[in-house]
């Protein structure tokens, strides 16, 4: 049996959920307690209830982001598989990403160039401020995925050191 | 003269489409210019014609005025509108499209210059009867001209670029050896930012208000004031939240200040919509800040109060029309109140937000108004200023508005996007807010206080079951590892 899948609130408490469907409700498994709950279509948004409360709601889904908006606030929540966010937690150190989303304005770099820890990578500019990213580690560039001028996203990558296998002995 | 039966709308998003629908009620025809990343915008679709323009950065188009002048002339537009922002302060911009024939819905250029640059205008404010901060006269020549200054006018002390904004090269100084420190980093910051390093010494109000004066003034010597706004809620020295009348003006105190900023706005030969914005201290004293020579963000909440569509007036001023009332024509209802919306994350810093809306919706109802230039399935990218909308709600009371604004804002739908809503809300609520007890640094100064509040087990359990039941990863007919990668726009 897998484990459950976890769903957090505006990244900060995660809580595992299961459901069983029948028909157009289910039964909800939230952190190993039972409750009887559904979502179903109402005027242009939907109606959620649980138990025995019942609250008008919208909502949109973008990948593993589940957006909602329902009692009087926006909420963001993700939908976190343990096993597979376990298996792909890279190496920190191989690959810059950005800390805002932004636009490139110098790129220092170009694959195969071999660079040290604290070496500035690029430059990008958010909110009218440039910052530097530096590499956190000594060792080659493997690519730049931005170019000069182009905007990106939080969290998009922007350079990738080569990986380096690790040492047979210490 | 006659009104222009063509105007185009220099700008993009929410302020476009403001100024387009007051054309519209005008029967103006409207131009709107875009780059590419708007080109399924609401301004573009609320305009009569559409003109796109090409530039380096999508911000560089709107910028680009040989490109707007030429967009012109492409479809017949007799005058422009620059909202604010891009090249709405531009004399240079304005002077091109006189030369062009084209009229700039705006002031004269001589009077953006004038008040272009800070220490010029304040000169020009103390010239006018304006009261000004006590301070060094021009910029400060070395570190210990700064520090005589500042013996002289008393600690503490604000240490300013000539060229400044947004904060930048700015330092307050307790005493002699704080001022040296200061100088040394206001006018190095300064340099780097501006390219202009000199600095002027004024003295530092502590918790001050920001309090702005709107006026218009026509082409025949008619100069009104249309009130004040408190535009106290900053942050970043951006405002957030608006209102007006201010909770700290009272009716003399509105005529006076509002006759120093008619004085300036006559003793600079200014025309159009104008704002002179003061801070205003704990002891009554109001000091001349800024002029804007342009429409500001903020201006819905004195539009709500007074009844006057300022983009009209500004149109007709531009077209030479005399103004068809006077001071005592305008009068004063009610109170309003605005919030701006941005994509950005207030529990994290305030760090602006992207991504894609993918839900949209905006209430409405008496006393709201809602101005916003997004569409639902439209990408919020970082390439522009990150407001997505002004939220404003008008009522007889300030208690009225307050709450008014507060369930407006809870109603407000924007998904996909992380949005500052739920923020605004909650300073709306503080207790200190609602007292009317606002400084500049109100929101740094109750940070913890307007954190998010924990939320009930019950309601968390909620959100936990909705998101559950919407997503398609809980859902067994999708349970395929592979084509999840691939749903990314799929709604229940």
């Amino acid at each position: 049996m897998s484990r459950p899948f976890e769903i957090g609130i505006d990244s900060e408490r995660s809580h595992a959920v299961e459901v069983a469907r029948h028909g157009d409700s289910a039964t909800l498994t939230i952190d190993g307690r039972s409750y009887h709950g559904s979502l179903r279509p109402a005027g242009d948004g939907y109606e959620l209830t649980l138990e025995d409360r019942t609250e008008r709601v919208w909502t949109y889904v973008s990948g593993d982001t589940v957006w909602l908006h329902g009692f009087g606030a926006c909420w963001a929540m993700s939908v976190i598989d343990p096993e597979k966010n376990l298996a792909t937690t890279a190496l920190s150190g191989d690959l810059a990403s950005a800390p805002m989303p932004g636009t490139m304005i110098n790129v220092g770099v170009a694959p195969g160039d071999a660079v040290a820890a604290g070496q500035t990578l690029v430059v990008i500019e958010s909110m009218k401020m440039q910052s530097e990213i530096i590499a956190e580690r000594d060792g080659i560039v493997d690519r730049v995925f931005v170019a000069v001028g182009e905007t990106f996203d939080r969290g998009a990558p922007l350079v990738s050191l080569e990986i380096v296998a690790e040492p047979e002995e210490a | 003269m006659s009104l222009p039966s063509k105007v185009l709308v220099a700008n993009r998003g929410e302020i476009a489409v403001r100024i387009i629908r007051t054309l519209r009620r005008m029967e103006i025809e409207s131009v709107a210019v875009y780059h590419a990343l708007d080109a399924d915008g609401r301004a573009v679709r609320e305009a009569d014609e559409a003109v796109e323009l090409f530039g380096e950065t999508p911000v560089g188009a709107y910028l680009d005025s040989e490109a707007i002048i030429a967009a012109c002339a492409q479809s017949g537009a007799e005058a422009v509108h620059p909202g604010f922002g891009f090249l709405s302060e531009n004399a240079d911009f304005a002077e091109a499209l006189a030369a062009a024939g084209i009229l700039f819905i705006g002031p004269p250029p001589d009077a953006m210059r004038a008040m272009g640059d800070k220490i010029e205008s304040k000169r020009l404010a103390k010239a006018a009867g304006v009261p000004t901060l006590p301070g060094s006269e021009d910029a400060v020549a070395d570190v210990d001209e700064a520090i005589a200054v500042a013996d002289q006018i008393g600690y503490p002390v604000l240490l300013k670029a000539s060229a400044g904004g947004g904060g930048k090269g700015m330092r307050t100084a307790a005493d002699a050896d704080a001022c040296r420190e200061a100088f040394e980093r206001a006018s190095s910051e300064a340099l780097a930012s501006f390219g202009d390093g000199r600095v002027f010494v004024e003295r530092f109000v502590e918790r001050p208000r920001h309090i702005e004066i709107q006026v218009l003034a026509d082409t025949h010597g008619t100069v009104l004031h249309l009130g004040e706004r408190e535009c106290s809620i900053q942050r970043r020295y951006q405002k957030v939240i608006e209102e007006s009348p201010s909770p700290a003006v009272d009716e003399v105190t509105r005529e006076r200040i509002g006759q120093t900023a008619i004085d300036l706005a006559r003793a600079v030969g200014y025309t159009s919509a104008g704002t002179v914005e003061m801070i205003a201290d704990d002891d009554g004293g109001f000091y001349f800040l800024e002029m804007n020579t342009r429409l500001q963000v903020e201006h819905p909440v004195t539009e709500a109060v007074t009844g006057i569509d300022i983009v009209e007036q500004q149109v007709r001023i531009a077209a030479g029309e005399p103004l068809s009332f006077g001071q005592d024509d305008v009068h004063f209802n009610g109170h309003a109140i605005e919030a701006r919306v941005y994509a950005e994350d207030a529990d994290a810093g305030f760090l602006p937000a992207t991504g894609r809306l993918g839900v949209v919706r905006f209430p409405a109802g008496d006393g709201l108004r809602v101005d916003h230039g997004v569409v639902e399935g439209q990408e919020v990218t970082a390439s522009f200023d990150p407001m997505i909308a002004k939220v404003i709600a008008h009522a007889a009371t300030r208690e009225e508005a307050i709450e008014r604004l507060r369930s407006a804002l809870a109603a407000t739908v924007l998904l996909g996007v992380i949005t500052n809503t739920s923020y605004l809300e909650r300073v709306l609520a503080s207790p200190r807010f609602k007292a009317g007890d606002t400084h500049t640094g109100f929101l740094d100064e109750h940070r913890d206080a307007l954190a998010p509040r924990a939320l009930p087990a019950e309601l968390e359990r909620c959100l936990v079951a909705a998101a559950a039941l919407a997503s398609p990863r809980f859902d067994p007919r999708l349970a395929a590892p592979e084509p999840l990668a691939e749903m990314g726009e799929w709604r229940p």
